[in-house]
């Protein structure tokens, strides 16, 4: 397998499990342990529920782009999509320290995906969100 | 996804299969709603069939915990894989959330969960009690049978007789609700000539070290309690699950003496329940009108064993070796204790000689005068308002040690009195012991005190002291 691959999904929820199934692939080829394909795929899932869920405000068919590049041990990810500007690092974090009891539902998400990267940088480019991730693979 | 519910005793069983992502959460959630009957209050979500786990999914377990929290009940997570168990540690909602290895770990909690509730809701119809010192309601408690491990012995410290050989290290996990003597330290240098009185109780540990400052002191490991290690030569444990709860209200404004308050819940065990042998685990959070204690001022090990080769309570040597309250230390206070009694009289008692020497080391005329044994170690708090309905010790006293400070910590003595009190108590059963032999020491310099023991331990544990 190439040390890189570009993936387009549709913006359905149904296109996660294709991609969930591809990062498996990459994963598996790479020798990457099971516990970071998981949080590769943890983090995509992630993003793109969100973009797909909330980024479209037609009902047209949309195109996300997902690149995976291996190099030097890091992999790095790139998302590309034509969906209404939103800078997910920007959205609010849930308040952690709170009681569970008290605490607001949403941002968790966000949250899982600084946790298990180690880094995530955001543009908006030529009408296009991109967002760049990088996990160093051990 | 794959759903599928069971109910057992009450308590709605829903095993999740395949992704918990978002489609996967949806759908979870739909089930949920659809199946989750009316009336129940607590829920088990099995996990071992669910590979992948998504913030979407964490939030199904958000809004269930909710609802059946709002209910008066709980639920319990079990069986979830490695990542699984990963994702939930990363929102941070690990600790919130109840999370078993196995289904029978949580639906024994489900069932605790609903005894409890079913205390709060039929308080007034409880099982009550009035004698000479008061009024007692008794609360449901959990079927086990009661033991309790008793490590080395009394005596071996009344004649400070101890040697390093003699000294157990134990974990907080393994100690559960215990009292005896010991110390907390990185190495046996920093804790063996300090030992002094000790208590765990609801996953925090209290200790009086003798190192001639009567200042005692406590410590809850933050997270891991089980990586806590604490150093005994005695020491009395039992399990947080107590048989019964009961509440108990002094009907003199000076409270009742603790000493009557035993007998009075001996003499009641006797009459009210059949698997009452005669000896009680307890443990208690108490309104104290007055606090008696006593502590012992030197480590009771073998080189600082008094001339006269006797007891250390020994009357010639009581006043040399104890810190023993004449007056009361505190009135108006809050005391969360852990005690063990035995009366002399039962005929079916589960302790044998050996036991009761390991124990209370009795003395041949309490021995002969079959009078009730007794032994308690206590932490007294500011007073803090009891609520008037508990069903459950080991939540209470957690909530109790956020709120109120800390004053002290010594044997409790019998002459204290209580106004009111939620004590725990567990119908010992059986009583398992081991003791070491001591060997001869060679004689060390004292140099290392408390605070360099507390320092260095707590940065092994990275342990915090609360406020």
């Amino acid at each position: 397998m190439p040390d890189s691959v570009f993936i387009t999904l549709d913006n359905r929820l149904s296109e996660l499990d294709r991609l969930a199934d591809e990062v498996e692939r990459f994963g598996e080829a790479h020798g990457f342990s099971p516990r970071t394909t998981y949080q590769i795929r943890l983090a995509l899932d992630e993003l793109l529920t969100n973009v797909i869920s909330y980024g479209y405000h037609d009902q047209e068919r949309h195109e996300i782009g997902v690149r995976m590049r291996l190099e030097d041990g890091r992999l790095a990810i790139e998302l590309m999509d034509d969906a209404a500007p939103f800078n997910p690092m920007e959205a609010g974090l849930p308040d952690l320290t709170c009681p569970v009891e008290n605490r607001r539902i949403g941002g968790l998400g966000i949250h899982l995906v600084k946790k298990v990267m180690d880094r995530v940088r955001y543009e908006r480019k030529e009408g296009k969100n991109l967002l760049m991730l990088v996990k160093t693979i051990e | 996804m794959d759903a599928s519910l069971t109910v057992i005793d009450d308590v709605a069983v829903f095993s999740f299969s395949g992704r918990l992502d978002t489609l996967g959460a949806q759908e979870a959630q739909g089930y949920f709603d659809a199946n989750l009957p009316v009336e129940t209050a607590c829920a088990v979500f099995e996990l071992s069939g669910a590979g992948y786990l998504s913030s979407a999914g964490v939030r199904i377990f958000l809004r269930a915990h909710r609802l059946l929290t709002a209910r008066g009940g709980m639920l319990a997570l079990c069986g979830a894989g490695p990542y699984v168990t990963d994702v939930l540690k990363l929102t941070g909602l690990l600790a919130a959330l109840s999370l078993f290895d196995t289904q029978a770990e949580a639906m024994a909690a489900c069932r605790k969960a609903l005894r409890e509730k079913y205390a709060m809701d039929n308080w007034d119809h409880l099982e009550t009690a009035r004698d000479a010192l008061g009024a007692y309601r008794f609360v449901p408690g959990s079927g086990q049978a009661a033991r309790v491990l008793i490590l080395g012995g009394l005596r071996d410290v009344l004649r400070a007789d101890v040697t390093r050989a003699m000294v157990y290290s134990r974990s907080f996990a393994e100690t559960g609700y215990s009292l005896g003597f010991g110390g907390l330290g990185g190495s046996e240098e920093d804790y063996f000539r300090i030992m002094g009185e000790m208590m765990t109780i609801a996953g925090a540990m209290f200790w009086l070290p003798a190192d001639g400052q009567d200042a005692a002191d406590y410590l809850i490991p933050k997270e891991d309690a089980g990586a806590a290690r604490l150093y005994t030569p005695f020491n009395i444990s039992f399990s947080g699950a107590f048989n019964e709860y009961v509440m108990f209200e002094s009907g003199e404004p000076g409270g009742a003496v603790l000493t009557d308050l035993v007998k009075s819940l001996l003499a009641l065990s006797a009459r009210r329940r059949t698997d009452s042998k005669g000896v009680l685990a307890l443990a208690a959070w108490a309104e104290m009108a007055e606090v008696y204690g006593a502590g012992v001022k030197t480590a009771p090990f073998t080189e600082n064993a008094p001339g006269d080769k006797e007891m250390i309570t020994r009357a010639a040597n009581l006043d040399d070796w104890f810190e023993r309250d004449r007056e009361p230390r505190a009135r108006d206070a809050a005391c969360l204790m852990c005690g063990l009694c035995a009366s002399l009289k039962a005929d079916r008692s589960p302790f044998s000689r050996e036991d009761l020497d390991a124990a209370f080391a009795p003395s041949p005329a309490a021995l002969s005068a079959k009078k009730e044994l007794f032994l308690a170690h206590g932490a007294i708090m500011t007073k803090t308002p009891m609520p008037e309905r508990m069903a459950d010790l080991d939540k209470e006293t957690r909530r109790i040690m956020e709120t109120a400070d800390f004053l002290d910590m010594r044997r409790i003595l019998g002459a204290s009195r209580v106004r009111k009190a939620f004590i725990g108590v567990s119908y010992v059963q059986e009583i398992n012991r081991e003791r070491r032999e001591g060997v001869e020491e060679t004689p060390v310099d004292m140099k290392r005190l408390r605070a360099l023991a507390m320092v260095r331990y707590m940065q092994t544990l990275g342990a915090a002291k609360p406020r």
